[in-house]
C-alpha cells in the first residue's frame, strides 16, 4: 500500500477552481516528482497535503490515506500532530523560510521540543547533531547564528534538518533548489535523495527541472491547469511521453549543452480557471487538438507504455 | 556597537547645543521682557531688575554666559518665581510629568500593540473595522477636546452614582493618574495600533510563519514566538517620535487636569516670558528626547539580531 494516496483533490480560491481533481500516490522510500508550468497548482497541492492552505481556500477531496490512516477525519488539532512529525515540508526559499530573529539552533530545537518529550537542552544538542549530519561544518557555532549569517545552501540544509528532525515518514519539497546557487543545487538534491534512501522517506518533489526529475524520481506526475495529465514511471514518461503537454514541456526544457536558440517555449497561455472547462484544458495550445477535445474531458487511461494519461489521442475509437 | 553609541551621543550633544542656541535667540527676538507686567511699576524698578538678571548686557555676552552656566549644569534663576532655581523647578516637577508620561506610554504601547494584532487577525472583519474607526477618531480629535470630554464624563458619572468615583482634576493619588494618562496616550495608542496592524499583516504573510505552521505550532505559539517580535520591529523604530509626542502632549494634559508637572510650568513660563525657565526646560526636554532616541536604537538592536551584530546598519 502507498504511503500517501489521495483521490480527486479540488482546491477553490474565490471563483477560481485552481486544482481540479488530482490523484496522487507517494511510495515509501521513493521520490515522486510533480512538474508543470508556473501557476498549474503544484504548490497549492503540496500545501493541501499538510492542510496548510490559506484560510480563504476551499479544499475538497475523495479518499485520503496516509500511512494506513484515513486523513479525512482529522481536525486542526490532530493535523498539528501530523505536521513535522509525520509529514514535513521543505520550502523554496530558505532565506525567507526561517525566522530572521531566531537562531538556527533555536528554530530546529523548537520543532523537536514540540513533538518529543526532550528537554530544551537535549533538543539543542540534537539540533546540532542534525546539522552536523546534514553536512554543516562547525555545527555548534552555526546553531548559534541567525539566518542572515548563513549562505543559502547552508540555510537550506538547516531547513532540511528542521524537516527531518522529528523523523517524519514523508517529505514534501517545493522547488527546494530554485533559490540556490547552481553549485549547491546538486548537493542539496543529493542530500534529499540520501535521506529518502536511508530513512525510507517518501518524497514529493516539486520542480521545473526535468533533468532533476530524471536523476531523482522514480515516478513522475505532470500537472497542467490543476489536473494531472500524465503520470507513471519516470523513465517511461520521459522516454515516451504520451500527452502532448508533456512533449511540449520536454521540448521547452533546455537540455545540457544545447544552444539557447533551439529553446522553444510553449505557445499560448494557460486557461482562465475562473471558468468551467468542459474538455481538455490544453486544447487551445495543443498542436493535435481535435473537435472533441474542447467539448469533453478524456478519460484517464493506462496505455501500453505503462503510464496513465488523459488525452483523446489515446482513447480507443469505438 | 560602542562606537556607534558614542557617535550617536556626540550628534545628540550637537543637537542640544542647536536647541539651546535657537531657543536663546528666539527668546530675545520676542518683543517685551518678563518685567513688562505690573510687577515693575516704575521705569527705575524695571532697570534695576534688568540689571539684576543681566538683561542689560549685550546679547552676545548674555549668550556666552548662558552657555557657560549651562555647561556646568546651571540653568539660572526664574524671573517670575522669587529666588527659585530652574534646576529645582525641573527636579521637583519633572518626576510628576515622567510618571504621567510613562503610564501613558505603557497604556499606549500595550493597547496599541494588542489592538493592532487583533485587527490584523480579523483583517477586514468586524473587529478590524471597529478598531480602525476608533483609530481614526482618536488620531483626528485633538487631545484637549478628548480631555474636556473625559472630564465631563467623570462629572456625569460622579453625579449619577452620587459619590466621587474619580477626581476630575488634580494630583496626588493613583485615582488622579488613570484618566489623564489614558487621554495623553490615546492618540499614540491609535497611531501604534495602525502601525502594528500593518506590520502584523506583513508578518502573517511571510514564509517563516508558514514554516511555523508546518512545524505543527498552534496559533498562539506562532504569535508569541514568531510573529510578535518581528511585527514589533517597525513599531519600535517609532517609539522615539512616540515618546516625543507624549512629552509634548503632556503640556496640554497637565494644564487641563491641573497636574503640577514640568509641562504646566513650561506653558506658564512661556506665557510670562520667563526666559530662564523656558530655556532651561527646553534644553532639558531636548536632552531627554535625544537620550530616548539613542535608547530606542539600542532597544532595536536587542530585538533585531541583524542590527545588533552588524553595528547599527539598517
Ligand atoms: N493565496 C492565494 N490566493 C489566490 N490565488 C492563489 C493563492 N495561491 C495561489 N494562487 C493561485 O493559484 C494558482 C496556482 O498556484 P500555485 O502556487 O499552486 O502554482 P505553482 O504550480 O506552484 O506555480 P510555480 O511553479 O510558479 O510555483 C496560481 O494561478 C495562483 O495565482
Ligand atoms: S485531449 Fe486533445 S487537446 Fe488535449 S492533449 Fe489530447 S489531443 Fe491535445
Ligand atoms: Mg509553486
Amino acid at each position: 500500500m502507498s504511503l500517501l494516496s489521495v483521490r480527486d483533490l479540488h482546491i477553490h480560491i474565490g471563483d477560481n477552481h485552481l486544482v481540479r481533481g488530482v490523484d496522487l500516490a507517494v511510495e515509501r522510500g521513493e521520490c515522486l516528482a510533480l512538474v508543470g508550468e508556473s501557476g498549474s497548482g503544484k504548490s497549492l497541492t503540496a500545501l493541501s497535503l499538510m492542510q496548510l492552505l490559506p484560510s480563504h481556500a476551499r479544499l475538497e477531496h475523495g479518499e485520503w490515506l496516509f500511512d494506513g490512516q484515513d486523513m479525512r477525519s482529522l481536525d486542526e488539532k490532530a493535523w498539528r500532530k501530523v505536521r513535522a512529525r509525520r509529514i514535513a515540508m521543505v520550502f523554496q526559499n530558505p532565506m525567507t523560510a526561517l525566522n530572521p530573529t531566531m537562531t538556527i539552533g533555536q528554530q530546529i530545537a523548537e520543532v523537536i521540543c514540540l513533538h518529543t518529550s526532550m528537554s530544551r537542552r537535549e533538543a539543542r544538542q540534537r539540533a546540532i547533531d542534525l546539522l552536523e549530519r546534514l553536512g554543516i561544518v562547525n555545527a555548534p557555532r552555526r546553531a548559534k547564528q541567525y539566518p542572515f549569517e548563513l549562505s543559502g545552501g547552508m540555510l537550506q540544509r538547516a531547513v532540511i534538518a528542521m524537516a527531518v528532525a522529528c523523523g517524519p515518514s514523508m517529505l514534501i519539497a517545493d522547488e527546494p533548489t530554485t533559490a540556490l546557487d547552481v553549485t549547491v543545487q546538486a548537493e542539496v538534491l543529493a542530500l534529499l535523495q540520501e535521506l529518502c534512501r536511508d530513512e525510507g522517506l517518501g518524497l514529493l518533489l516539486i520542480t521545473h527541472d526535468l533533468g532533476v526529475v530524471e536523476a531523482m524520481a522514480k515516478h513522475l506526475a505532470v500537472m497542467y491547469a490543476g489536473r494531472i495529465v500524465e503520470s507513471g514511471e519516470c523513465a517511461r514518461v520521459l522516454s515516451q511521453p504520451a500527452h502532448p503537454y508533456t512533449r511540449a514541456l520536454q521540448a521547452a526544457m533546455p537540455s545540457l549543452g544545447e544552444a539557447r536558440e533551439s529553446l522553444q517555449g510553449i505557445a499560448g497561455t494557460p486557461p482562465d480557471l475562473s471558468r468551467q472547462i468542459p474538455g481538455c484544458a490544453f486544447a487551445p495550445r495543443c498542436p493535435q487538438a481535435m473537435n472533441i477535445c474542447v467539448r469533453e474531458l478524456p478519460q484517464t487511461r493506462l496505455i501500453e507504455t505503462g503510464q496513465c494519461t488523459e488525452c483523446w489521442l489515446w482513447e480507443k475509437p469505438e | 556597537m560602542l562606537r556607534y553609541i558614542i557617535k550617536r551621543l556626540a550628534y545628540g550633544l550637537l543637537t542640544i547645543w542647536f536647541i539651546a542656541t535657537a531657543t536663546f535667540f528666539a527668546m530675545h527676538a520676542v518683543p517685551g521682557d518678563p518685567f513688562n507686567s505690573a510687577k515693575a511699576a516704575t521705569p527705575q524698578l524695571r532697570e534695576n531688575l534688568r540689571a539684576r538678571y543681566g538683561l542689560d548686557k549685550p546679547v552676545g555676552e548674555q549668550y556666552l554666559l548662558y552657555l557657560g552656566n549651562m555647561l556646568q549644569g546651571d540653568f539660572g534663576i526664574s524671573f517670575t518665581q522669587e529666588n527659585r532655581r530652574v534646576n529645582d523647578i525641573i527636579r521637583e516637577h519633572f518626576p510628576v510629568s515622567a510618571i504621567l508620561g510613562v503610564v501613558a506610554l505603557l497604556i499606549a504601547s500595550v493597547g496599541g500593540i494588542a489592538g493592532g494584532a487583533v485587527a490584523a487577525y480579523w483583517h477586514n472583519r468586524l473587529p478590524d473595522r471597529l478598531l480602525m474607526m476608533a483609530v481614526v477618531l482618536a488620531i483626528s480629535i485633538p487631545s484637549f477636546v478628548i480631555a474636556a470630554l473625559a472630564q465631563l464624563l467623570i462629572v456625569q458619572a460622579n453625579d449619577l452614582s452620587g459619590r466621587s468615583l474619580l477626581p476630575v482634576a488634580g494630583w496626588g493619588s493613583l485615582s488622579h493618574l488613570w484618566v489623564p494618562a489614558l487621554v495623553l496616550g490615546l492618540g499614540t495608542m491609535a497611531y501604534l495600533a495602525r502601525l502594528m496592524r500593518s506590520s502584523m499583516l506583513d508578518v502573517m504573510n511571510t514564509d517563516y510563519v508558514l514554516t511555523a505552521r508546518a512545524k505543527g505550532l498552534g496559533t498562539w505559539q506562532i504569535f508569541w514566538r514568531h510573529q510578535l517580535r518581528n511585527a514589533l520591529l517597525p513599531v519600535v523604530t517609532e517609539l522615539g517620535p512616540t515618546i516625543a509626542a507624549i512629552t509634548t502632549g503632556g503640556f496640554v494634559v497637565e494644564l487641563i487636569f491641573a497636574i503640577p508637572g514640568l509641562g504646566r510650568y513650561f506653558v506658564q513660563a512661556v506665557q510670562q516670558l520667563d526666559y530662564t525657565v523656558i530655556m532651561g526646560t527646553t534644553v532639558f526636554y531636548g536632552a531627554f528626547l535625544v537620550l530616548i532616541v539613542v535608547l530606542v536604537d539600542l532597544l532595536y538592536g536587542v530585538i533585531d539580531p541583524r542590527i545588533r551584530l552588524h553595528g547599527g546598519q539598517r
